[in-house]
């Protein structure tokens, strides 16, 4: 949990904006409309805050939670395919308990996943995901590779976990 | 429009953020194709899902493998890595080796921090424990902006598990040496880090105690971003006087050879840094351009050249004598001349780049962090002083170190260079076959004789072959014997006889060769010396090869000893052979030895502009100098120093109130002494060279008078001890009395007192010409004492004449008379004879073994 505070937003912006535009773009919307979103999210954010309505930020969390409720608006009003609206959860503004877990059960499954990579891969993961401002660029410097390998690794890696995650949900 | 399918890899890379296409046409492409959108939303979760993982899993920082998810994860288990030791999360590992790591970690606030792991692979001892602890301790009190500031000390896990952790200040900045690919460094940068650094070793040096950084070189030294230069690594670092200097820590190349030995002064990181500065001018490892004498070239003005060559001398001596005074030099670098002791290229250490010495040295330098050396073995080689040359110059005057300067002030005012002592022909005694050493009957310093078993070698394997040898020829004598006894009978041919006959002559040098290598295995002296030192033990194997030693022991003859100096080209003009030199030690530098020149090699060293010269000390006067002494050399002219005479008593005056009538034409003059001595009742040794003869009518005349008057007509003078008046030349005697005192000081030196003979009888002697072993057996058997005469003592004779004399007195003057001495001892009452130089000789040996 980040506490920001007044201020700040530049840098929570600059920090949490891709995986709060993520998070919209997961529910189906166009790449325009969900930047949109995503920014009409901060606006929103700063303007409670600057009213005194929010006494505690819970960043991107709450953020996050704030743009999938924009967006499932926007989805019930139409605008966005009913294949769509399906996936949407009831109570996007909060997380529930089930949700927390299933989505536990995602990360380890995630991890296992990815215990099985190459060292290679597995430092480029780390350098890239799990280093504050990691960027392939950074990774490829880190490692002493050329930035389209490491574009390269990246996209094996998301392959084969992806391929982890769907054979774990066919396995019983 | 754009017909091209949309990859999932592009979409993978967009949710990235590391989309390289355009990535507005993406988009736009996005907005049209539903089934991209859809695989757009997937790879967007799934990104969301990587992010959540990558913020939930626990990656090792060194090998990146995944931690379990435990509730204390400690350290990786597929690297060994720490994950949050003591609270600090790791986020990457610098180094790591056999002795521990260093990580870069944050701590709760999210500093940053550099991280030191100690790791042990045996339990650590107390004295492990107290070094960490000390080492923190001093640390911890370090405060300087040049130098990280320490954050914490800790230690994690038990037994063979236990990590220690010291937490400083991350230090944001390049290592210098890492920079080489990228830049080269001009010599104001030089300059530059060297004054930051010096102001850093000033610092250190200021603290009480001082603390000895011990391990600077470029790897150490930080260039941040503003340029400044930040010190690390105190891992090595000594408080001076805490620990004792029986293991070497630093990094080989960067450490003066002393440090080897464990010891450090301030003049040790002065050394470090002037090797890192030349390492980064010439992008060089210092040890392929520091011989181990001296600063090989290097591309910089002479000032500098100076400066750097003083911070490396191998003589800490001739080094800056601290921080303080480097910096002091480098702040007037092309102001003030540094004043240059250009080293001797002699080898230290018995280490040459040739030789297997380097490669084990650098095996022995087990680093951690490049630091920690155990060089055990190495402190243990003779560390010879370097001979160092300087010309004598008046304060102030500018030194050329860039060449020989053409004018030569030295030459006329004599050149002073420094160096060493070393033994005319030291000897390294070793063996023709390989063997082991089975018995040693020599050690350090013992005296040795030429010809004298000094040690044997095992010999078993001989004895059983000399054995075998010895069986074969008493069995082909016994075939010759039966071939002989059936040639007289005709049943053996003459051939099979001769055969025989060589069967036995084969084996019989077969015995011979045998016997000459047993004979091999008693080593001996092959001079007269001392044993300068005992290469290998009993047991030891004495063969070129691997575990074993090349030799068993050096020998030299100590009684001839040479001053070993390198001197400039451009002060050779003032060197000659046979010139005289004055020889001086940093213990005794108030009475100079006296030496000659007797070499002035024939090459020069090209790289030094040096030329080897050697002065040969007087044998009468070396005493108390040994080999490896370092000395200055003070080269004279061709005539001898006027020898400074120590402060000789004033001889005692014989005085006597009685008168002689002295009436005669002409005659001899030991007669007339004879006359002298028995009318005035004056007890006196003449020599046997007083032949003269003198002519005069005196009359009557005082005794004392008359005594000295005809003893002055021949150049004569007299001692008078004991009650008896010893007759000599004026220089005989005066030497005899310098001698003494000289040997006064020698046995004061050694705790000794002069020995005296016990008193006893007196003597009424009135021996003319008297056979010398005789007269001196004859006083030896009154006062009871054994006389032991060495073989020289058969010729010459001597006269002593003189009534109540005490035999003791008698006995000391006809020595004297002849330049003999004795020593006394009391067990047995021996008396044992020899000359003076040759009994003085023994006690200077003793002085040096002293």
């Amino acid at each position: 949990m980040t506490t920001l505070q007044p201020g700040v937003w530049d840098d929570a912006i600059r920090q949490w904006d891709h995986r709060v535009y993520l998070s919209v773009l997961a529910l189906g919307l166009p790449p325009d409309r969900a930047r949109e979103i995503a920014q009409t999210t901060w606006t929103k954010l700063m303007e409670k805050h600057a009213a005194g309505t929010l006494r505690e930020l819970e960043l991107p969390g709450l953020a996050i939670r704030q743009a999938r409720f924009l967006a499932l608006n926007d989805l019930s009003r139409g605008k966005t395919e009913r294949r769509v609206l399906a996936a949407v959860p009831d109570e996007p503004t909060a997380p529930d308990l089930e949700r927390q877990l299933t989505s536990r059960a995602e990360v380890a499954r995630v991890l296992t996943a990815l215990a099985t990579c190459s060292p290679t891969a597995r430092r480029v993961f780390r350098l890239v995901y799990a280093t504050a401002g990691g960027t392939p660029a950074l990774a490829a410097e880190e490692v002493g590779l050329s930035l389209q390998r490491v574009r390269q690794i990246l996209c094996e890696t998301r392959a084969h976990i992806r391929k982890q995650l769907a054979d774990q949900e066919v396995a019983p | 429009m754009n017909t091209d399918k949309i990859s999932r890899d592009d979409l993978a890379l967009y949710t990235m953020g590391a989309y390289d296409g355009d990535a507005a046409a993406l988009e736009a492409r996005l907005g049209e194709d539903e089934g991209a959108r859809a695989m757009l939303a997937e790879e967007a979760e799934l990104e969301l899902l990587l992010r959540d993982a990558a913020a939930a899993g626990t990656f090792c920082a060194n090998c990146d493998d995944l931690i379990p998810d435990t509730k204390e994860p400690v350290r990786c288990g597929s690297c060994g890595a720490a994950i949050a030791p003591g609270g600090y999360t790791v986020e990457s590992v610098l180094v790591a080796n056999a002795h521990g790591r260093m990580y870069i970690a944050r701590d709760a606030d999210g500093t940053r921090v550099a991280l030191k792991e100690l790791a042990f692979v045996q339990s650590p001892s107390s004295d492990s424990l107290a070094a960490f602890e000390r080492e923190a301790k001093f640390l911890r009190a370090l405060a300087h902006s040049a130098i990280p500031r320490f954050r914490a000390a800790f230690e994690e896990g038990a037994g063979v598990h236990t990590r220690y952790y010291l937490a400083q200040e991350l230090v944001e900045g390049t290592p210098l040496d890492a920079r080489f690919d990228e830049h080269f460094y001009t010599e104001a940068e030089i300059i530059d880090i060297a004054r930051q650094v010096l102001v850093v070793l000033v610092y250190l040096q200021s603290l009480s105690p001082m603390v000895i950084h011990r391990d600077i070189k470029p790897a150490n030294l930080l260039r941040r971003a503003d340029g400044s230069i930040a010190v690390v690594d105190f891992g090595a670092a000594h408080v001076q006087g805490t620990t004792a200097g029986s293991t070497s820590i630093g990094t080989f190349g960067y450490m003066p050879l002393e440090q080897l030995a464990g010891q450090v002064d301030a003049t040790t990181d002065c050394y470090a840094l002037g090797a890192s500065l030349v390492h980064l001018l010439t992008r060089r490892e210092p040890w392929r351009i520091l011989t181990p004498t001296t600063l090989g070239p290097v591309n910089v003005s002479p000032a500098l050249n100076a400066f750097l060559q003083k911070l490396v001398s191998a003589e800490p001596k001739d080094r800056f004598a601290n921080a303080a005074a480097a910096l002091a030099g480098l702040d007037n670098l092309g102001k003030e001349p540094v004043a240059i002791i250009p080293t001797r290229k002699k080898p230290r250490l018995q280490l040459s780049m040739n030789s297997v010495a380097w490669p084990i040295a650098l095996v022995l330098v087990a680093a951690i962090f490049g630091t920690y050396a155990t060089m055990r073995s190495a402190m243990h080689q003779p560390v010879a002083p370097r001979a160092a040359i300087e010309t004598q110059r008046s304060p102030g005057e500018t030194v050329d170190t860039t060449g020989p300067s053409p004018a030569s002030p030295a030459a006329t005012r004599g050149v002073v260079a420094s160096g060493y002592i070393a033994a005319k022909a030291p000897i390294v005694l070793a063996v023709n076959a390989g063997s082991r050493i089975a018995k040693l009957n020599v050690e350090n310093g013992d005296r040795v004789t030429k010809g004298q078993i000094v040690a044997v070698l095992e010999d078993a394997s001989l004895q059983a072959d000399i054995e075998v040898a010895n069986a074969h020829l008493r069995d082909v004598s016994r075939a010759l014997q039966s071939k002989q006894h059936a040639r007289a009978i005709d049943a053996a041919t003459r051939a099979e006889v001769e055969s025989a006959t060589g069967a036995v002559e084969i084996a019989a040098a077969e015995v011979h060769a045998i016997s000459q290598k047993i004979e091999a295995t008693k080593i001996r002296s092959p001079v007269d010396g001392t044993v300068l030192e005992v290469l290998a033990r009993p047991g030891e194997a004495v063969a070129v090869g691997d575990g074993s030693t090349a030799g068993i022991m050096r020998i030299a003859d100590l009684s001839e000893l040479v001053a070993e100096t390198d001197v400039a080209e451009a002060d050779l003009k003032g060197i000659a052979v046979d010139q005289y030199a004055e020889v001086t030690t940093d213990s005794v530098r108030d009475t100079p030895y006296l030496a000659r020149v007797r070499e002035i090699s024939h090459m020069a060293d090209k790289a030094r502009g040096t030329v080897l010269v050697r002065a040969y000390l007087d044998t009468s006067s070396n005493a108390g100098l040994k080999p490896g002494m370092a000395v200055q050399v003070r080269f004279l002219g061709d005539a001898p120093p006027p020898r400074k005479a120590p402060d000789v008593p004033a001889p005692a005056r014989w005085t006597s109130d009685a008168v002689i009538d002295i009436r005669s034409e002409k005659m001899g003059l030991e007669q007339l002494l004879v006359d002298i001595s028995k009318g005035c009742k004056l007890a006196i040794v003449i020599p046997d060279y007083v032949k003269s003869t003198v002519g005069t009518t005196m009359g009557e005349v005082p005794c004392s008078s008359a005594f000295e008057t005809f003893l002055a007509s021949a150049s004569l003078d007299y001692r008078y001890e004991g009650g008896i008046a010893r007759v000599g030349t004026r220089h005989e005697l005066a030497q005899y009395d310098i001698e003494a005192v000289e040997h006064a000081a020698i046995l004061a030196r050694l705790g000794k007192k002069l020995e005296l003979l016990p008193a006893g009888p007196t003597m009424n002697l009135d021996y003319r010409g008297f056979p010398l072993p005789t007269l001196l057996q004859t006083i030896a058997k009154v006062g009871n004492v054994k006389l032991v005469l060495p073989d020289y003592v058969k010729g010459g004779t001597a006269t002593i004449i003189g009534n109540g004399v005490p035999w003791n007195a008698a006995l000391r003057a006809v020595l004297a008379s002849h330049d003999l001495d004795f020593r006394y001892t009391d067990n047995g009452r021996l008396v044992r004879v020899g000359t003076r130089h040759e009994l003085m000789q023994e006690e200077r040996e003793a002085l040096d073994s002293h």
